[in-house]
């Protein structure tokens, strides 16, 4: 068995198309990561100038890093003080709202900049105090004013679409209720990117169907079939081997894809943060009690399972098709309607459940699926239906490949 | 042994390949002839579990081929007609690979796939990529895989396409030194494929056996059938549209020698020849016989 594992992993790599495709995906990860980088800008708050490329990521890594510690309730009253200071300055002076950055410099100082818009135009500044001011009067700690943003998220339905039913209410607040409060403030660098980069799986998923797009079609494709079905493993172990082969060439091309995009995401913002909160990464109103080490973990481990799944789904339609083209652009369909669906209102969480779309907006969205008296959040769906698609169609891919007459 | 077709019969939709062929196979080479669309491949592929027949059986020594699976399978050699491999692999890793196929792993799998390379005059090329052998090298190619195993039933389907005079010689020779104790399905439309190394010969048309027996038995049918006459040159067009013409040679007077396969004498003059297998091929495969 070994040795025909072996040889149908050669055949994997011999399929050009499926080659190109994965070394493509390899390379556009790398292009973003350093296109990134390189558009990148921000303001300096020393000198009150835009900076670029690794100079802007240099002074956002000093700004997060300025406001790093224990986000508790002394600390939220000093940020709302600095804040309000802020604003309180700027209305004293309205000409101010038409000048750029720079006039402001020019006319009032650099200082009076920093202590003005140099605040009210940081990412911080504007995270946490939109987060208090989701409630009315605004919050004076952040988890009340997390709750009230999180509450509503949660009157509001998923972005409009449809109403959180009691069950579901309660689930969420379940979970968000095992946020451990007060939380961190740092530097999230590569991590941030890293988790970030969950939602392009899917595309490095499609770049895997086209690799196995061949895998039983490519024997009905080139002939081959007749020549290896009648063997005495022909029917037994081959059809065993192809699919450990696949599966075996799905773990190595994820295991290779995740030390690409830490790697390079690591090796470009550093290594900081794995132990901060998620809510640091995503926002203040992410009901997951994850670390953002935890969500990478999370996230990275349901789209191998995904990858997995859609491999089996692949495979399946690789038995069944008599050519390796439709193969691969069924399983792209697949991947790519569900962007398409996501803007239509009945089919919105129809589509969360494609690879794409569902990579991007696990752990992130408030999304929830009501089966029966059980409520299911969109990762643990996401699971249980790829992993039903590998018990399902692995077998059925197998057997059809079988009983293929050449 | 014995293979056994019992009322063989496939059908695609309302087109009915192979019709309720019944046949007992036994060591020796069995030559399997047919126009194109005869019905050869698809018996061919029901032969070696590649098709489910619609209907019938085949039997090795009595036993049902399709309850046998794995071990009917591992008696098998398959040369299929569209011989399909894989253009990244060299010589050697496809036999390897089949061998594999074929239950040889290791050392025993390596040995083989060597010796049947050098059998077939591949041994030079064993390291070399698939994607640069011509038509006759993949044949060849083809032809040693499906003997890696030894197998005691060697189905052949058109064996000697793209293979050069000196290649099919040896082919043949490779085949009548094989098929000693073995069962050889050799499937072709080339009758001087089977002509010399056949002890039977299955004439297919329709999806039907019409002819079965030894070569000598079969060419008897066409005693009497076949005819040689000379006839200006000019004249060739119109008889070549009239009568089933085997062969043309223009003598040195310019006269066409003519060989005609005919129920009856086709013309004055014309004189009654031995008849070969070639003779009988247009004998059955000719428009409107009854053979």
């Amino acid at each position: 068995m070994g040795t025909l594992v072996k040889f149908e992993l050669k055949k994997l790599l011999g399929n050009k198309a499926g080659m190109a495709a994965c070394a493509l995906m390899l390379a556009m990860l790398a292009a973003v990561a350093i296109l990134n980088l390189a558009t990148m800008d921000s303001i300096d708050l020393k000198t009150g100038t835009y900076v670029s490329g690794p100079k802007a990521q240099e002074t956002h890594r000093a700004m997060q890093e300025s406001h790093a510690g224990t986000l508790d309730d002394e600390r939220i009253a000093v940020d709302v003080a600095s804040f309000d200071r802020a604003n309180r300055l700027l209305q004293e002076k309205p000409d101010l709202y038409d000048l750029s950055g720079q006039e402001i410099i020019k006319r009032y100082g650099l200082r009076f900049w920093q202590e003005t818009r140099g605040v009210v135009e940081q990412g911080y500044y504007m995270e946490i105090i939109g987060t208090l001011d989701s409630a009315n009067p605004r919050a004076t700690s952040l988890r009340d004013g997390f709750q009230a943003r999180f509450e509503g998220a949660l009157e509001n339905g998923f972005w409009g679409y449809h109403h959180y039913t009691d069950s579901e209410k309660t689930y969420w607040r379940d979970l968000a209720n095992k946020i451990s409060w007060p939380v961190q403030y740092g530097y999230d660098g590569g991590w941030h990117y890293v988790l970030s980069w969950r939602g392009g799986l899917g595309l490095a998923i499609v770049a895997l169907c086209i690799a196995l797009s061949g895998i039983f079609a490519g024997e009905y494709q080139s002939h081959t079939g007749a020549v290896v079905l009648p063997t005495r493993c022909g029917k037994r172990e081959l059809p065993i081997a192809k699919a450990l082969a696949a599966l075996a060439f799905t773990s190595a091309y994820w295991c290779v894809l995740i030390v690409f995009i830490v790697a390079f995401h690591v090796l470009i913002y550093g290594a900081d943060g794995w132990d901060l909160p998620v809510q640091v990464a995503i926002g203040f109103d992410n009901p997951y009690p994850l670390t953002i080490g935890q969500a990478i973990l999370a996230s990275y481990a349901l789209g191998y399972l995904v990858a997995l799944g859609m491999a089996s789904l692949t495979m399946f339609l690789s038995a069944r098709m008599r050519s390796a083209m439709p193969v691969a652009a069924t399983a792209m369909a697949v991947i790519f309607l569900g962007i398409v669906t996501l803007f239509s209102t009945p089919l919105a969480k129809l589509a969360l459940l494609t690879p794409f779309s569902g990579l991007s907006y696990a752990f992130d969205a408030m999304v929830s699926y009501v089966v029966g008296p059980v409520v299911i959040g969109l990762p643990t769906m996401l699971a249980m239906l790829y992993v039903a698609m590998l018990v399902v169609f692995v077998p059925l891919a197998m057997s059809l490949f079988r009983r293929h007459q050449a | 042994m014995e293979l056994t077709f019992d009322r063989l019969t496939k059908q695609f939709g309302a087109r009915i390949a192979v019709d309720r062929v019944s046949a007992t196979l036994t060591p020796g080479v069995t030559g399997l002839l047919g126009a194109n669309g005869a019905g050869k491949t698809t018996l061919i592929r029901m032969v070696c579990d590649v098709l489910r027949p619609t209907s019938g059986q085949i039997l090795l020594d009595g036993q049902d081929a399709t309850q046998m699976g794995d071990d009917y399978r591992a008696l098998l050699g398959y040369l299929p007609q569209d011989f399909g491999c894989y253009p990244d692999f060299s010589a050697f890793d496809f036999m390897r690979y089949m061998a594999t196929l074929k239950g040889f792993d290791g050392r025993e799998g390596r040995e083989r796939s060597m010796r049947l390379l050098e059998e077939v005059g591949l041994a030079d090329d064993a390291r070399r990529r698939l994607r640069t052998f011509s038509g006759g090298m993949r044949q060849r190619l083809g032809i040693a895989q499906a003997m890696l195993n030894n197998p005691y039933i060697l189905v052949l389907d058109e064996p000697t396409a793209g293979l050069d005079p000196k290649e099919r010689v040896r082919f043949r020779n490779l085949i009548a030194g094989f098929a000693q104790d073995k069962i050889v399905v050799l499937s072709t439309h080339i009758v001087s494929d089977v002509e010399f190394i056949a002890n039977r010969i299955l004439v297919m048309r329709q999806g039907a056996f019409v002819m079965d027996g030894s070569p000598e038995q079969i060419v008897s049918q066409a005693a009497g059938k076949v005819w040689e006459c000379q006839v200006e040159a000019h004249r060739m067009e119109a008889m070549s549209s009239r009568m089933a013409v085997a062969n043309v040679r223009y003598a040195a007077d310019g006269r066409a020698v003519v060989r005609v396969v005919a129920d009856s004498r086709p013309m004055d003059g014309a004189v009654c020849v031995e008849p070969t297998l070639e003779d009988l091929y247009l004998l059955a495969f000719r428009d409107g016989s009854n053979l």
